[in-house]
């Protein structure tokens, strides 16, 4: 599904990520770790199109094609998801007019008919159920004071309705409680098929006891310096990241 | 013909615009009569190149009359030269002062006492004519009486290339609710206009202006509260896409105790267009209790178009309420790239924001069918 070669990239002529390697097929879950300020919202940010962030070698494969001139739109289109660690909030543009108006130019994308109005706003509503979030959300503008644990739900509510088929989770379990933590990740599960893929970017294993990780990657100064199972983010979590140095 | 004297353009009101932008203005425009059968609709005034057609049966049905100004002035109408010589911000003002002189249209509208009105009124001035280099002095009084609610839909077409110069002047009586949008669409036009309002006891004037797409503007509004309970509020959209020149002056007069303004004004400028907005709120010494609110936001949309943008609040008492912001920026790259990441296209997530940012000011507008309406034309214009 992905394979990251060599990348490097950062800002102007600044790197912050050095060379890195990842290779993920479908259906797989992966992990990565790291301290803060390592690149790995970067790294998110770099595979969702964010033009800002010049990539000054390498390349990045997604179902077997260089995706580095497609702009977020049309990675969007192509499958790709990246849940922000920090959604911008956009006063004034309604969640359930920005979901209809995504889903639709991802429909269109595919020459699929648009949604109709009334179906979509049934699921919209089953989805809010579904990970816990009232349907007056469905009246409020994209994020416009919502509390840090109501923007991770929102996310992972585009998620669901976007259907992608690789999802970036950044943080997402920061600012949730620990009931948040389990519906959010119920959501995920249900959501997971052997096609689609995930990345996660955390800094907790209580997440990672509900979503079972197949690998966990450690990333320090914008490269990956140590990948294994999910025995790694326990060891981790005990031990810190300086014994990896 | 009268010639205009240049003065001095000392007054702030004439901050960002120059009088010799306007130095085409020479002289008074003459309309030619041409039969045209328009037929108005059942709650539409329409006054076409300078002639009032015959009005729809809601307006007659409804009482609303409408006279030639100079006829209501000799037939001493509704003691209408008093009720115009409480104007007392009339600017020693060169624009305002020959107009007064030398209008070639003046229709004064009665909305008389206790007439609750469900339906919108809607003035629908038409000019084909004009030219370049005479002017077509327009006045407009609007006067509605006490214990009435009237909303207005003013739509001016002024469709080839001409020069306007417009006064109105506006009387809510004792209280009554009045609410006016201002809808226009005058490409190539330059134009000058003057907008008095005069609020009495217990009444509230609703005023929306959405300005787009002329050439020269400058507006100057000037608003006064005169009694206990005299409530404006002030709602303005001006949107520029080309190499417009528009300069907005607004000057509330809180001129009594426990009045209220509330002003909003929002400018979006591209290309090369250059929007002004001077405001100021004033609340004089005796006038405690009083209330005036004052928000700016502004999106510039090139690095060649300009945004002057300055609110001021001139406060000579210390009981009241008062609050004040201006920002001016850019389209939050930020928000777009967000917008973006969920598969919506650059031109489609730049109109989400824009749309959005339009709503809020039209969303004040009460009537919700002028409402739609105007969201629907918006919508359009701005498609980028
Ligand atoms: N847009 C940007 N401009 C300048 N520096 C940036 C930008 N984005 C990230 N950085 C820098 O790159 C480094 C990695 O940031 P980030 O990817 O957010 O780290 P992490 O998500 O691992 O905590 C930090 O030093 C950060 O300041
Ligand atoms: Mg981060």
């Amino acid at each position: 599904m992905l394979k990251i070669k060599n990348l490097t990239a950062g800002i102007d002529d600044k790197n912050i990520l050095n060379n890195i390697n990842l290779n993920i097929n479908s259906g797989e879950f992966h992990v990565i770790m790291g301290t803060n300020g390592t690149g790995k919202s970067t790294l998110g940010h770099i595979l969702a199109g964010k033009d800002n962030y010049n990539v000054h070698s390498g390349d990045i494969i997604y179902k077997d094609k260089s995706i580095l001139d497609l702009s977020p739109d049309e990675r969007a289109h192509e499958g790709i998801f990246m849940s922000f660690q920090y959604p911008v909030s956009i006063p004034g543009v309604n969640t359930m007019h920005f979901l209809r108006t995504a889903v639709n130019s991802i429909r269109k994308s595919k020459n699929l008919d648009e949604i109709e109005p009334g179906d979509f706003i049934k699921l919209f509503k089953e989805k809010l159920e579904l990970i816990g979030l009232k349907s007056e959300f469905s009246k409020r503008s994209v994020n416009d004071g919502f509390s840090g644990g109501e923007k991770k739900r929102f996310e992972i509510i585009q998620m669901l309705l976007l259907n992608p088929d690789l999802i970036i989770l950044d943080e997402t379990d920061s600012g949730l409680d620990i009931d948040a933590i389990r519906i959010v990740s119920n959501g995920i599960n249900a959501f997971r098929n052997k096609n689609k893929s995930f990345i996660l970017i955390t800094h907790y294993n209580r997440i990672l006891n509900y979503l079972k990780p197949d690998f966990v990657h450690v990333m320090l100064n914008g490269t990956i310096v140590k990948s294994g199972g999910k025995e790694l983010a326990v060891e981790l979590e005990e031990k810190g990241y300086e014994w990896i140095k | 013909m009268d010639k205009i004297i240049a003065k001095n353009f000392k007054f702030e009101n004439w901050k960002y615009t120059k009088s010799s932008q306007f130095k085409t203005f020479k002289n008074i425009f003459s309309f030619n009569k041409v039969e045209k059968k328009i037929i108005p609709k059942n709650n539409e005034i329409i006054i076409y190149n300078g002639q009032l057609i015959n009005n729809g049966d809601y307006i007659v049905k409804n009482n609303i009359k409408i006279y030639n100004i100079d006829e209501a002035i000799s037939q001493k109408i509704n003691q209408i030269q008093d009720k115009i010589n409480q104007f007392s911000s009339f600017k020693n003002d060169q624009y305002i002062e020959e107009n007064l002189k030398n209008y070639n249209i003046g229709y004064y509208l009665y909305f008389p006492k206790n007439l609750i009105l469900k339906d919108k009124i809607v003035i629908k001035n038409i000019i084909e004519q004009g030219n370049e280099t005479e002017y077509i002095n327009l006045r407009i009084l609007i006067d509605c009486d006490e214990n009435s609610k009237v909303t207005i839909l003013s739509e001016e077409e002024f469709l080839n290339k001409k020069c306007i110069n417009i006064v109105n002047q506006c009387f809510v009586n004792n209280n009554s609710s009045l609410e006016i949008i201002n809808k226009s669409n005058k490409t190539d036009t330059k134009q000058i206009y003057n907008f008095f309002s005069l609020i009495n006891y217990n009444s509230t004037l609703k005023y929306h202006t959405i300005d787009i797409n002329s050439n020269l503007v400058k507006n100057n509004y000037f608003i006064d509260l005169n009694s206990p309970g005299s409530t404006c509020l002030f709602n303005g959209l001006n949107i520029s896409k080309h190499k417009e020149h528009f300069d907005n002056y607004i000057e509330i007069n809180h001129k009594h105790s426990k009045t209220i303004s509330n002003l909003n004004y929002k400018i979006i400028a591209d290309h090369k267009s250059k929007s002004n907005f001077f405001a100021k709120s004033i609340i004089h010494e005796k006038c405690s209790e009083s209330q005036a609110y004052q928000k700016n936001n502004n999106l510039i949309l090139s690095d060649k178009a300009k945004i002057n943008a300055n609110p001021q609040l001139e406060i000579y008492n210390d009981d009241v309420q008062c609050s004040h912001g201006s920002a001016t920026g850019q389209i939050d790259e930020e928000a777009i790239f967000y917008l973006r990441s969920r598969g919506i296209k650059l031109d489609l997530a730049k109109q989400l924001i824009l749309n959005s940012f339009i709503n809020e000011i039209l969303e004040e507008i009460q009537n919700i069918e002028i409402q739609k309406d105007l969201k629907e034309t918006l919508d359009n214009y701005m498609v980028l």
